[in-house]
């Protein structure tokens, strides 16, 4: 089936047995999902004690393998610290009033995992979250941006940080300097296949 | 009115200029041959913006930071090389423009 004569299909509402907190508006949460787009540069404006409890939630609300949680994310908004973990970050371009570090948690695996397959699964449990606080911070007129470059070792000094935190992310979020301008995608009949590849 | 630069505060932003261009040198190691132009044009914004706070902006430097600026927000391909040199000759200006406005010294009167 294509993507074409799949959306010929009408939507059909919700299913009967919804899971609690399915949004209401299926239209609305499809357009936070489909606009959002990368933001590098802020206005000054501070993010809100609520905005930043709503982008939390909504971080840890994201896929866990096997709900190992294995994950810690450490919230920077003061201001000469952010500065100083943003000098070690070169993939963060503008200069956000949060700078969110998502870490892998080493700490929540037992001897007897295994350890390959479990770590890896953690990480990508990392970069689900990440995306769901983007996706939020999108939902709240906010703009966010992933950086994977940066030094671990100085943000971890700067950050107290314990070492069975490995930092993989970090994420710049504020209020949009400029209206988001979504970048082109490849048609979605060229990585989209249905049922089969051929 | 332009505000005094806190001394003390001067020399943490350089310091986390100085940072910054060290942890891009240790990241460009492992990272894509193409992202070392653009790691080196944002070290040129960040040392133009230190500029702003005391004034010392000219209308050369701040076309460069926009046009910096500007490039990031591109979602179409950089032309580097063509951008890089407009920059360049930008840049060119500003100092000039320092030059001639400096009162001419007398090579003669340098300490020997």
């Amino acid at each position: 089936m294509t993507a074409r004569a799949r959306n010929a299909t009408p939507p059909s509402g919700s299913p009967p047995h919804a899971p609690p907190g399915s949004s209401p508006d299926p239209g609305g949460a499809l357009r936070v999902l489909r606009t959002r787009s990368v933001i590098r540069e802020f206005t000054g404006e501070p993010i809100t004690d609520a905005d930043v409890d709503a982008l939390v939630t909504a971080m840890v609300a994201a896929p866990t393998g096997s709900n190992r949680q294995a994950w810690a994310f450490i919230v920077i908004r003061e201001p000469q610290r952010l500065l100083s973990v943003r000098a070690f970050a070169p993939g963060v371009i503008g200069t956000p009033p949060l700078l969110l570090v998502a870490c892998h948690d080493h700490s929540r695996y037992t001897d007897e995992d295994d350890a390959r397959v479990v770590r890896e699964l953690g990480r990508l449990c990392v970069a689900m979250a990440v995306e769901n606080f983007m996706l939020a911070a999108h939902a709240l007129g906010l703009g966010a941006c992933p950086a994977s470059s940066f030094l671990p070792e100085p943000i971890r000094l700067l950050l107290d940080m314990p070492a069975h935190l490995e930092p993989v992310l970090l994420v710049s979020a504020g209020h949009p300097a400029h209206p988001p301008q979504p970048s082109e995608r490849r048609d979605i009949d060229e990585v989209v296949r249905y049922d089969s590849y051929a | 009115m332009t505000a005094t630069p806190d001394p003390a505060s001067r020399d943490t932003e350089l310091a986390r200029l100085a940072a910054y261009l060290l942890a891009s040198s240790r990241s460009l190691l492992t990272e894509p041959a193409s992202y070392g132009p653009i790691r080196l044009i944002d070290a040129a914004r960040r040392t133009l913006a230190l500029l702003e706070p005391d004034g010392a902006a000219n209308p050369h430097y701040n076309t460069v930071k926009t046009r910096i600026e500007d490039s990031h927000r591109s979602k179409t391909p950089i032309d580097l090389p063509t951008l890089l040199d407009e920059l360049c000759l930008q840049m060119a200006h500003g100092l000039k423009g320092i030059h001639t406005a400096q009162p001419q010294t007398d090579e003669h009167s340098e300490p020997a």
